[in-house]
């Protein structure tokens, strides 16, 4: 092969390699799986008899979108009675069973439901808090922390909550998903204190 | 006496004898090729290269002073032609108390302009003058090897980041350097269908439209590098939808390699959502890198969301993505400190490798200089997440990544080879006197 040959050949493999990489960028297309956080908390606050009541779901993703129907039929059927020895009243949905653990970590809680007869099944809890310290957005940004998501601001409540009508109540639903909670965070610290029944 | 002139005279008039003196040689004319060819092997063409080389790094050097280094690189030494502002030369005015920018620009010859050039020289002063000797052709082989390397990496290399909190799994790298819009259907239930643009089509005033797209969008403004600012009364938000109704994105200088904060640039952009083929318009957003950068998802909880034909679609911009067939589960991020002081000893990240398609399930520490190597991108520990429940990667694709170091054996091998023939050579020839 004559030297010009033999430089025209090298010379169009290297102008081919800078070409074939000048490719025009085109607009794409291509699916993605939705994102599956491994945990999921169900809440709902509802205000009454001058609390607000915390009524909470958590666990691993799997569980909580098993059970989210039975919590969402428990949540229905609370009723209030301030002359009642028990203001606060519900029917249990099927297999779900009341614990007799009240405090968790020096927390007082209202009551404590399991949704299986096991020791390890999903928690539902019951507490309450009076006064400002029931305010919504800092209860909310207490479950993001235990479930590693960064806090609200006020601007943003309304569209990472839902309102919802439990007969003239107004109650707000929260649904979180997020990693592995970590400890129990400090109650809000705007007055209420620890809660009580 | 006759001379070669009488020859001439007797050569015209009858045929030649062979007793006759040789007639001289008509001088060829020059081919045209053949001088270009000469032209491109000269010595002089290389000196003149090194010498712009030089001087392209020594403008791309005080450019950095106002621009970041990624923006230098493409524009200086990843281009054919570059069209230097007078105003990089200020850094030598205002040391004189003149500081009024200087205005024009002129063009020179870009990195790959002279790279080439600079190969090309090499190839056809091979072909024309070098006899084979191993030593010198080892040697040079080896710089054609480093030079098409910059070619391969600045063509092909992609750098990009991951970053993954403990506990859960990525799938995806991004690139800081270039952005995307995404048009997301999240109608499905396990799947969400994305159509990604790239930036270089989100050009202000452009009308995007695709058959993949439900609308077609206006690219209505795009900064390179912005930040968000609250909107207050009685300003009003130029969004109808979405973060831009609290929030406006205000242009900002890109981020310069001199800077000693090293931020990222947070590209932003105002789009206007139209029905396809028409000036209807469904809505106006803004959206932002700063909306979709990992360990910071507080800006989700407001979407950029429309409804059409029945359908949720979100847009977003985002730091452009490469999705893996593989993912990333981190186990646990580790940061050990020298006792008794915050100086970082070592962090490292154990991750769980499973690419299901190639039956890949195992663990795999990475930490500082011991990257994972896996099907062709390299996974460094970068950096992380600032309370330690994170970690981020440097994910580097370069098909090119071993070049420089073939490159660099062949020219030593080839030095020591050559320089071992002259001395033998010598050597030989004193011996013999």
């Amino acid at each position: 092969m004559s030297n010009h040959r033999r430089f025209l050949l090298l010379a169009t493999c290297i102008v081919g390699t800078l070409l074939s990489g000048c490719a025009k960028e085109e607009i794409t297309e291509y699916t993605v799986d939705k994102p599956k956080p491994p945990y999921r908390l169900l809440a709902a606050m509802v205000p009454q008899l001058e609390k607000t009541w915390f009524i909470r779901m958590q666990g691993p993703r799997t569980d909580i979108e098993q059970n989210k129907a039975a919590f969402d039929t428990f949540v229905a059927s609370l009723q209030f009675d301030a002359n009642a020895d028990n203001p606060i009243q519900w029917k249990l949905p099927d297999g779900w069973v009341e614990s007799d653990k009240k405090t968790v970590g020096g927390f007082r809680r209202y009551a404590t439901l399991k949704v299986g007869p096991e020791a390890e099944s999903t928690e539902v809890v019951v507490t309450s808090l009076e006064g400002a310290g029931g305010s919504i957005l800092p209860n909310v940004n207490r479950y993001r922390r235990q479930l590693g998501r960064p806090p609200l601001k006020q601007h943003q409540l309304p569209y990472a909550v839902k309102k919802q009508m439990l007969g003239d109540i107004e109650i707000t639903r929260v649904d979180i998903k997020g990693k592995r909670p970590a400890a129990p965070s400090a109650l809000p610290s705007h007055g209420g204190g620890p809660m009580s029944q | 006496m006759a001379d070669a002139t009488d020859n001439v005279a007797k050569d015209s008039s009858g045929p030649r004898k062979d007793t006759d003196s040789p007639r001289p040689l008509a001088k060829a004319a020059p081919n045209p090729a053949m001088l270009f060819f000469q032209g491109l092997a000269s010595l002089r063409l290389t000196v003149v290269l090194l010498f712009l080389g030089s001087l392209l790094v020594f403008f791309g050097t005080l450019a950095q002073v106002d621009q970041g280094i990624w923006q230098i690189m493409s524009k200086y030494f990843r281009s054919f032609i570059v069209l230097i502002p007078l105003d990089i030369f200020t850094v030598f005015s205002s040391r004189h108390g003149i500081d009024e920018p200087i205005a024009g620009l002129f063009p020179f010859p870009g990195g790959w302009t002279i790279g080439f050039l600079l190969l090309a020289n090499l190839l056809a002063a091979h072909a024309l003058r070098f006899r084979l000797r191993v030593g010198i052709l080892t040697l040079h082989a080896g710089l054609v090897i480093l030079l098409l390397s910059e070619f391969i990496t600045g063509v092909f290399a992609i750098e990009m980041r991951m970053d993954i909190t403990e506990g859960s799994s990525s799938n995806y790298a991004y690139d800081i350097r270039e952005a995307e819009l995404i048009v997301v259907d999240t109608s499905g239930e396990e799947e969400d269908r994305v159509v990604a643009i790239p930036q270089s089509k989100l050009i202000e005033g452009q009308v995007i439209q695709h058959e993949a797209l439900p609308f077609d969008i206006e690219v209505l403004s795009f900064f390179e590098n912005s930040k968000l600012e609250k909107i207050t009364p009685p300003k009003q938000s130029e969004a109808t939808f979405g973060t831009g109704l609290f929030y406006e994105a205000v242009d900002q200088p890109v981020a310069a390699g001199t800077g000693t904060d090293q931020q990222v640039d947070s590209p932003a952009a105002y789009f206007t959502l139209r029905q396809k083929g028409t000036d209807s318009t469904i809505g106006t957003c803004m959206t932002s890198c700063a909306f979709n950068v990992p360990f910071r998802d507080d800006w989700e909880t407001i979407p950029q969301r429309q409804i059409v034909d029945g359908k949720p679609y979100e847009v977003h911009l985002r730091y452009r993505r490469y999705y893996k067939p593989y993912s990333l589960y981190l186990q646990d991020f580790s940061f050990d400190k020298y006792p008794g002081t915050e100086t970082a000893r070592n962090f490292s990240s154990m991750v769980h490798l499973t690419d299901p398609a190639r039956g890949v399930d195992r663990e795999v520490l990475i930490w500082m200089n011991h990257p994972l190597r896996y099907q062709g991108e390299t996974f460094f520990q970068s950096s992380f997440k600032p309370d330690e429940t994170g970690t981020v990667l440097q994910v580097v694709r370069n098909p090119g990544w071993l070049m420089p170091y073939i490159s660099c054996t062949m020219i030593s091998l080839g030095l020591i080879i050559h320089f071992t023939q002259t001395l033998s050579k010598f050597l030989r020839r004193e011996l013999a006197k």
